[in-house]
């Protein structure tokens, strides 16, 4: 008997894909209540937004009432385009060079730039309010890497541009 | 100019004052941890060293601490797992203890309400002792001792609390923790 009534389901039944069904007394009281609401509701159709109670303000929130990026945002990308202006300069440097690059690249001064990248390895988990991971005690990875940034260094340059 | 003006000017000032530390603190708040974060669970280690990081992070932490309008700060609000917290007692400034000891706790104790910076609109009651002495280092290694009365007493209860990961939900009474997490619970509002 079951199987026979399961048979004679039509598709859209199975998908569920259809309007609200009285199905009990009760979900009937409940789309007369509705229906008697829309009239005079305006807010019945339309998504109700959904806001965090609690104040947790994220870098959009921050975004949307400064109308700018956060400083720590400034601030990496600034370090990138620093990273970038050594890159150009170094690339010149090393395309002219003659003589010893090695004691080029240890003599190369990167003290601007390393200094934002100190800035960030101490601010940056603060500012950001990094989450950490109570079982290794440390902030989480950011892009499956840490947070901190290795000051640049001869070594950097060598492994871009290495001596001849 | 006339002084109906002068007046005008001067309420447009206190306007723009006001604008600001209201930026100023939405700005702080944004860096201060709140309820949830795990961090605000977790015991703070000793300090062992007292270099220029940790005065570095003294001075941004009294900062967040003026601009948030709050009364106290504790390292792990920050997301810092170090034992030190700075504090306003009284209207001498701010103070700062480093690796903080209880040196004497008064048996008289005063319930009285309490907020908290990691605690957005939650304010319940909690019973501290009325009188404490805390010991401890300043940010530059120097031994340091407050005695501290009444609401400077539990200015520094509650900053101790927070580096031990315990909150004001954990000391207040049944009702008040219901009514402080049914406030903190993420909920759908009309707009």
């Amino acid at each position: 008997m079951a199987e026979m009534s399961r048979a004679r389901r039509r598709p859209e039944e199975l998908l569920g894909e259809w309007g609200v069904r009285d199905v009990t007394p009760q979900s009937q009281r409940e789309r007369r209540l509705v229906e008697a609401d829309r009239g005079i509701n305006p807010l019945v159709g339309n998504a109700l937004p959904r806001r965090i109670r609690a104040f947790r303000a994220d870098a959009a929130n921050y975004l949307a009432s400064m109308g700018g990026p956060l400083p720590y945002m400034q601030r990496l990308r600034q370090i990138e385009a620093m990273e970038e202006a050594h890159e150009r300069r170094l690339a010149e440097a090393y395309a002219a060079n003659r003589g010893d690059w090695r004691a080029v690249a240890e003599r190369w001064d990167f003290e601007d730039v390393n200094e934002l990248i100190d800035k960030h390895n101490r601010w940056f988990p603060m500012e950001a309010r990094l989450p950490m991971d109570p079982k290794t005690r440390d902030f989480v990875k950011v892009g499956g890497k840490s947070y901190r940034r290795d000051p640049l260094d001869a070594a950097w340059i060598l492994e871009r541009f290495p001596a001849r | 100019m006339s002084e109906h003006d002068h007046e005008h000017d001067h309420v447009h000032e206190e306007d723009a004052a006001e604008q600001e530390a209201d930026v100023r603190r939405r700005f702080a708040l944004a860096q201060i941890r709140q309820y949830g974060d795990v961090v605000l669970r977790m015991k703070a280690n000793e300090v062992e060293d007292f270099d220029d990081d940790l005065r570095r992070l003294v001075e941004r932490m009294t900062a967040l601490m003026h601009d948030a309008q709050g009364v106290g700060l504790a390292a792990t609000q920050v997301g810092v797992l170090r034992r030190l917290f700075v504090f306003e007692p009284d209207e001498e400034g701010p103070r700062v203890i480093v690796n903080p000891v209880v040196a004497e706790r008064s048996d008289e104790t005063e319930p009285d309400d309490e907020g908290c910076l990691s605690l957005q609109g939650v304010k319940v009651p909690v019973e501290r002792a009325t009188r404490l002495v805390l010991e401890g280092k300043d940010e530059n290694g120097e031994d340091v001792r407050y005695e501290l009365e009444g609401y400077g007493a539990r200015i520094a209860q509650h900053e101790l609390d927070h580096l031990d990961g315990v909150l004001i939900l954990d000391r207040t009474d049944d009702e008040h923790r219901k009514e402080a997490l049914a406030t903190l619970r993420p909920r759908a509002v009309l707009r």
